[in-house]
């Protein structure tokens, strides 16, 4: 294991400094499911000491962590420290923060499908539903039932009413 | 009708009807808006202290997301069952009635079907990872969900 720098962290309640390997203290807090302490240790890392199979690791950890924004940031990290790394490019890409795209136009008639819905989901608990401007198409008591229903057309609202 | 910073820059560019009714275990109202996800329109449910977008199992096997081609993530606690998934990227659209959508590329966790498991939550709309950079506003007078993108 590498050592990397002097950490303070704070395990079950007591407050330690050590000189150990960072990654084994994120190990510990993420099996203790302490993803404050995670992010805040994990934030003071410097993890161009580290090889990316293990940067691969420490992003796993965090998501173990509860602590989805260390993930991302030590997956941006080390995906810029090593772009060559298919792991850590894929985790790179499905970790970045949301992007927006751009806009597309409106659908002025799916509030056919609200309104009907409102109307008369209560009539169908625990049923698969598929609408289209505000129709009801077919009505399942599965998902798997439903779509052998179902003509194939696009824009069909599927959902199940709890 | 849109919403306006005090200078006239738009503040949303998208309006949509929400459903608000009790639902699920809780009984709790819940904002439940229609997105696009991938393509596929499916109801889901605004959750502003949750993370990612989180797919039903139905909503995984239509969209092909097959185990092994995502990244490991955290289980989920459902119903007391620990419920193993993956992570993977996907398009989401939020659908306008009236103005234009809005289309993100966001962070999905696709849950890994067990048999015996009983999947009863809708697909959720978490902040991060999901709506992080998304402005939105809500009328609960009138049902209404604005929404706009961030220039971040």
């Amino acid at each position: 294991m590498l050592l990397s720098a002097e950490v303070e962290t704070d395990i079950a309640g007591d407050s330690v400094t050590a000189e150990a390997d960072p990654l084994a203290l994120l190990n510990a807090l993420a099996e203790q499911g302490d993803g404050p302490a995670f992010a805040r240790l994990a934030a003071g890392v410097a993890w161009d000491v580290y090889p990316p199979a293990e940067i691969a690791r420490a992003v796993r950890l965090a998501l173990a962590a509860g602590a989805p924004l260390s993930a991302r940031q030590i997956s941006a990290e080390g995906h810029r420290l090593y772009p060559e790394d298919a792991e850590l490019a894929q985790m790179a890409h499905i970790l970045a923060p949301p992007k927006v795209l751009g806009t597309s136009p409106a659908n002025p008639t799916r509030y056919l499908d609200q309104q009907w819905l409102q109307r008369h989901a209560h009539e169908y608990r625990g049923q698969w539903l598929a609408l289209k401007d505000g129709t009801l198409l077919a009505a399942a008591p599965t998902a798997k039932q439903l779509k052998t229903m179902l003509p194939p057309m696009n824009g069909i609202l599927v959902t199940r009413v709890a | 009708m849109m919403l306006y910073f005090a200078d006239g820059q738009p503040f949303t560019v998208g309006q949509m009807a929400y459903r608000d009714h009790p639902k699920g275990a809780t009984g709790l109202s819940r904002i439940v808006i229609i997105a696009l996800v991938e393509g596929l329109p499916v109801e889901a449910v605004l959750d502003t202290g949750g993370a990612f977008l989180i797919c039903n199992p139905e909503l995984v096997e239509w969209l092909g997301l097959r185990p092994g081609t995502g990244m490991p993530a955290r289980p989920l606690q459902i119903r007391g069952a620990s419920v193993r998934g993956e992570l993977h990227r996907v398009t989401l659209a939020l659908e306008a009635q009236a103005g234009e959508n809005i289309v993100v590329e966001a962070t999905a966790f696709a849950p890994q079907w067990t048999p015996g498991l009983t999947w009863d939550l809708p697909v959720i709309l978490g902040l991060q990872g999901c709506l992080e950079f998304i402005r939105f506003a809500v009328d609960p007078e009138t049902n209404t969900f604005y929404f706009g993108a961030t220039t971040a």
